[in-house]
C-alpha cells in the first residue's frame, strides 16, 4: 500500500508545476553558470605570486620603524627579506621551468615561504597591517597541497574551466544559501498541499509518518534527478569547451583540524552524499514546519531565520558552538574549512556534518512521530487538527 | 458493526453534538437529515477520527476503538469517506483517482471497468478532471467510493449536483451496495430519495438524534391533506381531531388511520373533500418528518 501511495505523489509531483520549474532551474544552472564562470578571470599562480610580491613591499613600506628595534620585529622583517626572496625565485622558476611538469624547486621554496608565514603568525604579526596578513588557514591550505604536490608530482597549475574543476566550483556556489532555499520551497508544500484536496486524500488505511515518508522520498528522488542531470548537462558542456579534467586531481578539504588532499573524485562522493542527506533533512524539515505552522511562506521564513541565526549570533559576538551544527547546510564551506574559520570551530570538518545531519534528521522525523503520537494521546478535540494536515 | 457512546463536540459554547449514542449494523443504509450546520458532517469526521470529540467513544465490531494510529488503520481498512468534488485533482483524470481508492483498501484495479461501465462514464473516464460537469465530478465521487468498496461508508452529499437520472442510477446503487453487506451512512437533502433506498433516517437536532424513521415493518397510515392555518383551525374547530394527528409546518394536515374504523375513515376523507387538495393516504415520510422537527 505505500508503494501504491507512493506511485500516486509521483504522478502528482509529476504535475506540479512549481516543483518542475525549480527542478528545471536547478538544471539548467550548471550549463547556463558555466558560460558566466569561463568568461570570468581566474587568478593563476603567477598573478598571485606577482601580488604576494606586490604586499611583501608594501609590508616593508609600512612596517613601523620602532617595531624593528624589538626581538620580534626584527625577527619579522627579517622574514619578510627571506619571504620577499623565496616569492621572487618563485616566479623565476616559473618563468624559467613551468607548471607543466614537475617543479621541484618552485614547491619547496612554496613549503619554505608557508614556513615562515606561519612563524609570523606565532610573532602574532607585529606591525603587519592587516591587510597584508595570509590568514593562517590559507597557508595550511597551501603546504597541504603543496606538500602532496611534492609527493605525487601533479601538476600545480590544473585549467580551471575543465569539467572537473568547474563542477567542483558550481557546486561550491550552490551550496548553502542558495540549495536551502531552493530545497525549502520546493518542499514548502509538501504536507499543506494535501490540505487542499483533504477530503480526497485523509482517511487512507496508511500511517501519517509513512505518508511522510513516501513524500519526503518522492521530493528527494525528483530534485536528486534534476540536480543528476544538471551536473551532466554542466560537466558535458564544461568537457566539450575545456576538457573533462582528471578526476584523482587533488582537492584540499578540511579535516581533524587540518588540510587534507584528496583526489577529486572522492570530493565528488564526499560532497554528492552531504547534498543527498542534506536534501533529506530539508525536506523533513519542511514537512516539520507545515504540521508547526500550517503555511507554506512561515515554512520558508523560518527556515531561512534558522539558517542565518549562528551568523547573527556571530555578529553581536555570541559565538556558540550548539549554533554551529546549523552551518553544515554550506556543505561546501565545511569542506572548504570556510565554516571552520568563520566560526573559529576546527571540530566542523566532513564527519562532523555528516553525524549531524543524521542526527538532525532521526530528531525532526523523531519529532514528527511524536507529535502524531501527541494526537492520539489528547483528549482536547483541537489536537487532531494537527493530524489532519498530514 | 458500529456503535457510539455519548459523543459529544463541542466549538466553544456551540454543542454540535451532545452525548449522542447510535448503533449500526452491517446491511444498513442510514439516512441522516438535519439542515446544513447542525452536525451531519461533524458526525461523519467524528465516526471517521477526523475530529477528535471532547468526550465519548466511537467503537467497531465492539473491538476497534480510536485509541491509536495502529488501531485507527484497522479502522480505516473497514472505512471509506465521500470525497468533495471541489477536492478532486483537476490535472489528474477520473481512472487515477479510482486507481488511488482501488489500490489504497482493495489492492486491485480488476473491479474498476465494470464500476465505470455501471455508473456510465466511460466517455469520460481517462479525461482530465478539470473537463467534468459538476454531475460528471459527483458520479466520479461516487465511483470511488464504489472502488475503495470497504464494508462501511460515510457519504456526505451524495447527490449533489446530479440530475433525475443520475440520482435514480446513484439510488439503485446504493440498494445494490446494501444487498452487499455494506453499512453505509448517508447525508442528502433529497430527502425524498433517501425513503426508496434507507433503512433508517436518522433526524438530528440540537446535536441529538430527535427522531429515528424506520421503512421496515408496519408504519402508521395517515391521510395527509395541505391546508392553510385558519382551514385547519376550521377542521379542528369543526371535527374533533384525533389526539395524535399532526399539523405539520403549519400546512400538512395527517390524520392516523391505523386504529380507525373504515366507516369512520371514509368519513374523513369525506370531510376534507370539500377542501379541494390533494389527499394522500400513507406513513409519513421523510420530508413530512423534516418539516416536522426542522419548520415548524
Amino acid at each position: 500500500m505505500f508503494w501504491k501511495y507512493f506511485l500516486f505523489e509521483t504522478k502528482l509531483m509529476v504535475r506540479n508545476r512549481k516543483n518542475l520549474f525549480l527542478g528545471a532551474i536547478l538544471a539548467l544552472f550548471f550549463p547556463i553558470f558555466f558560460f558566466y564562470y569561463s568568461d570570468t578571470e581566474v587568478e593563476t599562480i603567477e598573478s598571485e605570486k606577482r601580488s604576494e610580491k606586490e604586499m611583501i613591499n608594501a609590508t616593508f613600506d609600512s612596517f613601523p620603524l620602532s617595531q624593528e628595534e624589538t626581538p620580534e620585529g626584527a625577527e619579522i622583517h627579517e622574514i619578510y627579506l627571506e619571504q620577499s626572496s623565496l616569492v621572487n625565485y618563485q616566479l623565476y622558476y616559473l618563468a624559467f621551468v613551468g607548471l607543466d611538469e614537475t617543479n621541484e624547486e618552485y614547491i619547496e621554496n612554496g613549503l619554505k615561504l608557508n614556513e615562515l608565514r606561519l612563524r609570523v603568525h606565532e610573532l602574532d604579526n607585529q606591525g603587519i597591517p592587516s591587510q597584508y596578513i595570509i590568514p593562517k588557514e590559507e597557508v595550511l591550505q597551501s603546504n597541504a597541497f603543496l606538500q602532496h604536490a611534492l609527493e605525487n608530482q601533479i601538476q600545480l597549475e590544473p585549467d580551471p574551466f575543465v569539467a572537473t574543476d568547474y563542477l567542483m566550483h558550481a557546486l561550491g556556489i550552490l551550496s548553502g544559501l542558495f540549495f536551502l532555499l531552493f530545497m525549502i520551497i520546493s518542499g514548502s508544500e509538501i504536507l499543506l498541499y494535501e490540505k487542499k484536496h483533504q477530503t480526497v486524500m485523509k482517511g487512507f488505511p496508511l500511517s501519517i509518518m509513512n505518508k511522510i515518508h513516501a513524500k519526503v522520498m518522492i521530493h528527494f528522488l525528483y530534485m536528486m534527478v534534476f540536480l543528476t542531470a544538471g551536473i551532466i548537462a554542466g560537466g558535458y558542456i564544461a568537457a566539450r569547451e575545456a576538457g573533462f579534467g582528471n578526476l584523482s586531481y587533488p582537492v584540499m578539504i578540511f579535516m581533524n583540524n587540518d588540510y587534507v588532499a584528496i583526489p577529486a573524485f572522492q570530493y565528488y562522493i564526499y560532497i554528492l552524499l552531504a547534498i543527498a542527506l542534506i536534501v533529506i533533512l530539508l525536506y523533513y524539515t519542511a514537512a516539520l514546519f507545515n504540521t508547526l505552522f500550517k503555511n507554506s511562506y512561515a515554512t520558508v521564513m523560518i527556515a531561512l531565520i534558522i539558517f542565518y541565526i549562528p551568523d547573527l549570533f556571530l555578529m553581536i559576538g555570541w559565538n556558540t558552538a550548539w549554533l554551529h551544527p546549523i552551518k553544515i547546510i554550506d556543505i561546501s564551506g565545511v569542506l572548504s574549512g570556510d565554516v571552520a574559520v568563520q566560526f573559529g570551530n576546527g571540530q566542523i570538518d566532513y564527519g562532523y556534518a555528516m553525524i549531524w545531519l543524521a542526527v538532525f534528521v532521526v530528531m525532526i522525523s523523531g519529532a514528527l512521530k511524536l507529535i502524531q503520537w501527541r494526537s492520539y494521546k489528547g483528549s482536547n478535540r483541537n489536537m487532531t487538527e494537527e493530524k489532519r494536515y498530514a | 458493526m458500529l456503535k457510539l457512546k455519548d459523543v459529544s463536540v463541542a466549538y466553544k459554547d456551540k454543542k454540535v453534538l451532545d452525548k449522542l449514542s447510535l448503533t449500526a449494523d452491517k446491511g444498513e443504509v442510514i439516512g441522516l437529515v438535519a439542515p446544513n450546520g447542525t452536525g451531519k458532517t461533524t458526525l461523519f469526521n467524528v465516526i471517521a477520527n477526523f475530529l477528535k470529540p471532547n468526550s465519548g467513544t466511537v467503537s467497531f465490531k465492539e473491538k476497534h476503538t480510536y485509541r491509536s494510529e495502529k488501531e485507527e488503520i484497522r479502522i480505516h481498512k473497514q472505512l471509506a469517506t465521500f470525497p468533495d468534488q471541489s477536492d478532486l485533482f483537476e490535472e489528474l483524470s477520473g481512472l487515477d483517482h479510482m486507481k488511488l481508492y482501488a489500490t489504497m483498501w482493495q489492492k486491485t484495479t480488476k473491479h474498476l471497468p465494470s464500476i465505470v461501465e455501471s455508473l456510465h462514464m466511460t466517455d469520460y473516464v481517462k479525461k482530465k478532471v478539470r473537463t467534468y460537469s459538476l454531475g460528471m465530478r459527483q458520479r466520479l465521487c461516487f465511483a470511488m467510493m464504489e472502488a475503495a468498496d470497504t464494508p462501511m461508508m460515510l457519504m456526505d452529499e451524495v447527490m449533489n449536483g446530479l440530475d433525475l437520472s443520475n440520482v435514480a442510477l446513484i439510488s439503485q446503487r446504493l440498494d445494490d451496495m446494501k444487498k452487499k453487506d455494506k453499512l453505509i451512512f448517508v447525508a442528502s437533502h433529497l430527502l425524498e430519495n433517501l425513503d426508496l433506498y434507507a433503512d433508517r433516517v436518522l433526524f438530528l437536532k440540537d446535536g441529538k438524534i430527535i427522531h429515528e424513521q424506520h421503512f421496515h415493518g408496519d408504519s402508521e397510515a395517515f391521510i395527509k391533506i395541505s391546508l392553510e392555518e385558519e382551514q385547519y383551525q376550521l377542521v379542528k374547530k369543526t371535527y374533533a381531531l384525533p389526539d395524535d394527528h399532526h399539523y405539520i409546518a403549519n400546512h400538512l394536515l395527517c390524520i392516523p388511520i391505523k386504529d380507525m374504523l373504515m366507516e369512520r375513515q371514509a368519513e374523513w376523507l369525506d370531510r376534507l373533500l370539500p377542501f379541494n387538495r390533494e389527499i394522500t393516504i400513507g406513513p409519513l415520510g421523510t420530508i413530512e418528518f423534516y418539516e416536522k422537527y426542522f419548520h415548524s
